[in-house]
């Protein structure tokens, strides 16, 4: 039980301080991207590994501008994007390593933004922060 | 020369690097403990050595797949609803006075969410002075619940010098609420902030449906596909962990949810094309809703949000 409790106190100071530099590494490398931009309310980050997916489905409004920027640590390698439209069908992918994509919409569509991080062969593998961010204008 | 104080200084201060030797150990010991012998971790955030801001060496093998959920903002909503020429109305904004009613942490919440999106809508009509005493209020009520330092006085000034300019102030309130949201989350307050998330889509939903009865065509159409946010926003709190409150507040947004279902969906594929370096999004699916489902949907939204601000 002694030990349990140690594990559990000791993971989550671990997971919580890989969390605070998540929030830091969002705030100074991927917040940027967004300038010119009003970034939405919502953070999406998560701490990934070499073949972690992640993704995000919301909504999008007509006439407004929007930026979607992917950033994720280097140490993850060049991580790929795409949005699906509600069909499931892909409209775009960032074949070109582009880290963010601007688009606006005619109706009000929710788009799926899938993120691949490469796989690897390494022996040892890092874990490295991956954020999603949105952003709007006029 | 050494005197004995010396020799019990020195004594005192081996016994003081021991002590420190063997915390410094233990915590160590702990940490190797922890890592080699709690099993797998499927978690995404367990780490390792820290090797720069950002990563770490993981002892995670196996895969996920993670899911982000995200609603678009009152500001988005208060945005598309000027644009079909809607008109501002104070009357219909929540009475500033009231913020000092609420005294518990979900009221609060909510509330703030209110607030929030009165803000938003004041921001995007260049309502400016409006906006700065909503930015009061809100800076109010996140002290009230333990994220105000958010809203620093740095902030408030900010606003008050571009109190003139509608792109700095929609700049600094979503800031501000980016940073509301991500605090009370870091904070473990997770229902907290999908209170206030759903509590700003009702507001800003009443806010675009006073007027739904001399609505045009437009402002029709852009209620109607606020039913593919309503989904978002339901999706986005009944992920987090239902704390009672939490409970409550998604059972109180029922009538909203049956007033939607009967808006109609009309199923289109898209088409991309590109102006500029960005992406234009046509077709995809289209919303529609009748005379007698607006007014459902107007109906139940003023009374969700009455009983939201009571």
């Amino acid at each position: 039980m002694k030990r349990l409790s140690l594990c559990i106190a000791v993971l989550s100071l671990l997971s919580a301080s890989a969390s605070a530099q998540c929030r830091t590494f969002t705030k100074r490398n991927c917040l940027p991207v967004l300038e010119g931009y009003a970034q939405n309310d919502n953070y999406n980050s998560a701490v990934l590994i070499a073949g972690d997916e992640a993704e995000l489905s919301v909504t999008f409004l007509p006439s407004t501008e929007y930026r979607v920027a992917v950033c994720a640590h280097p140490v993850l390698g060049d991580v790929t994007f795409d949005i699906l439209d509600q069909q499931g069908i892909r409209i775009w992918s960032n074949s070109n390593g582009e880290d963010h994509v601007d688009f606006s919409l005619q109706h009000a569509q929710r788009l799926r933004f899938r993120i691949q991080v490469p796989d690897t062969d390494a022996a040892i593998l890092h874990e490295g922060c991956v954020s999603l961010l949105v952003g709007s204008k006029d | 020369m050494r005197t004995p104080g010396t020799n019990l200084q020195i004594r005192t201060n081996l016994k003081r690097m021991n002590k420190l030797r063997n915390t410094l150990f233990l915590g160590l010991a702990a940490g190797i403990f922890a890592l080699t012998s709690c099993g797998e971790q499927s978690s995404p955030t367990t780490s390792g050595d820290s090797l720069s801001e950002g990563a770490s060496v993981t002892q995670r093998t196996t895969r996920l797949k993670k899911i982000f959920r995200a609603a678009p903002t009152p500001m988005e909503t208060a945005r598309i609803v000027q644009k079909t020429g809607a008109q501002f109305s104070q009357e219909h904004l929540h009475s500033a006075l009231a913020a000092s009613n609420y005294v518990t942490a979900d009221r609060q919440a909510i509330n703030l969410g209110v607030y929030g999106a009165d803000l938003s809508y004041a921001t995007i009509f260049e309502e400016n002075a409006i906006s700065l005493t909503y930015l009061e209020v809100v800076k109010s009520l996140a002290r009230d619940l333990g994220v105000g330092d958010v809203i620093g006085d740095d902030l408030l000034t900010r606003a008050e010098e571009n109190r003139a300019r509608q792109d700095s102030l929609v700049a600094i309130v979503s800031e501000a609420f980016f940073n509301m949201n991500e605090k009370l989350k870091s904070n473990g307050q997770e229902d907290l902030s999908g209170m206030l998330v759903a509590a700003g889509w009702v507001e800003s939903l009443y806010l675009a449906t006073r007027h739904a009865d001399q609505a045009n065509e437009e402002l029709r159409t852009r209620i109607a596909e606020q039913k593919l946010v309503m989904e978002d926003v339901l999706d986005l709190v009944t992920s987090y962990e239902q704390s009672p409150e939490l409970k409550a507040m998604v059972a109180q947004l029922q009538p909203i949810v049956t007033a939607f279902d009967a808006v109609e969906k009309e199923e289109a594929n898209s088409n991309v094309s590109k102006s500029g370096g960005a992406l234009i999004i046509g077709g995809g699916p289209s919303y529609t809703a009748s005379e007698e489902v607006l007014s459902q949907i107007t109906e139940a939204v003023g009374s969700v949000r009455n009983e939201l601000i009571k």
